[in-house]
């Protein structure tokens, strides 16, 4: 192979690595295929070669983290009160918790919209709210006039007087 | 809480990654065991205190710098680097109940002829190489990782690619 490399250019040879291992551009693919179809039957070789050795390399797995190292880290960590592992019970009840959490928060932020009012308005309600409190408030010296000049002295009054006198009456006549 | 659920899905997405990567670089099961365990306690230790989309990035840091640090310190015991994998024995005998015994006894001596290759790789080429191939990494998280230029990257790819097909040139004219 050494005898054939020194033919191919290593430009050439880093081109047909890369078609091998499958990470090459478009052009440089059409252009090492083109080579290895027609020119030069080293190129063809060396590709060949390299693609048999990535295809063996892009099938080789991941080694398997052992259990015992995992459990471990559970020992570990219980030995230091840290829980790294959750239990499905608590994760079901944090995922219930964050749901409700959610479902009430966007409730209030849509039941709790407070109005804005305008300046203006704020003015207008003010005037308002005196003007009511003015009525009831001639309302509440009427009244007072009314209790003072009318209830009391001819409705409540005269009929007290009335009734004293007939006791008195009833006394001094017995 | 929420710490809790992000340390398990990054344990259960990267465990096998960080457990192969120290193996083909310390070459041991029980040295690559003791490293994942560090790995994953330093993960613990640090949660909060990366990104978690940069995660792969510092857990495989991590791991390669641990790595870096067991083979220094054991380097005598680095004496025995030939590739012991206590597993392939038992791949072999549980091939019989296969039906095809012989050719998948013959496919996992290839597959660990390839991986000791990959392990007598130097450092930095088996480094970048077993990220790129075997765990996936693109040229940008492998530059992250180890801390290197991009091109440098693509440069040790092409020599370890070249260096494993002179090592394996027999079984690659074989198969």
């Amino acid at each position: 192979m050494q005898h054939k490399r020194e033919n191919i250019d290593e430009r050439i040879l880093e081109k047909i690595i890369s078609v091998a291992y499958n990470d090459a551009g478009l052009l440089d693919k059409i252009k090492i295929h083109l080579l290895a179809g027609g020119k030069n039957p080293d190129v063809k070789k060396i590709l060949e070669e390299y693609k048999r050795t990535a295809i063996k390399i892009k099938n080789i797995p991941l080694d398997e983290c052992p259990d015992s190292v995992i459990e471990s880290l559970r020992i570990q960590t219980r030995n230091e009160n840290k829980s790294l592992f959750l239990k499905p019970a608590y994760i079901f009840a944090i995922i219930t918790f964050i749901i409700s959490t959610i479902i009430v928060v966007t409730l209030n932020q849509n039941n709790e919209e407070k109005p804005h009012y305008t300046k203006a308005e704020i003015e207008l309600a003010e005037k308002q709210v005196k003007e009511s409190l003015a009525i009831v408030n001639n309302v509440f010296k009427r009244t007072e006039t009314l209790i003072q000049e009318e209830i009391f002295p001819k409705r409540i009054g005269k009929p007290i007087h009335k009734s004293l006198s007939i006791i008195n009456e009833v006394l001094i006549g017995g | 809480m929420l710490e809790a659920i992000s340390y398990k899905v990054l344990v259960d997405r990267y465990k096998n990654k960080i457990f192969s990567y120290a193996l083909y670089m310390v070459k041991n099961r029980m040295d690559a065991e003791d490293v994942a365990q560090e790995v994953l306690i330093r993960l613990w230790n640090n949660m909060g205190k990366f990104r978690l989309p940069a995660a792969g990035s510092w857990i495989m840091r991590t791991t390669h710098n641990l790595c870096i640090d067991y083979l220094r310190r054991n380097q005598v015991m680095q004496q025995r680097s030939i590739f012991i994998d206590e597993e392939s024995e038992e791949r072999i005998i549980d091939t019989d109940k296969g039906n095809r015994p012989e050719i998948k006894t013959q496919q996992n001596i290839t597959l660990d002829r390839i991986k000791a290759a990959v392990q007598k790789l130097p450092e930095n080429l088996k480094s970048v190489f077993v990220l790129y191939e075997i765990e996936g990494f693109k040229y940008r998280e492998i530059s992250t990782t180890l801390e290197i230029p991009i091109n440098s990257v693509k440069v040790y790819l092409l020599r370890a690619r070249k260096k494993l097909q002179e090592d394996l040139k027999e079984y690659a004219t074989q198969a």
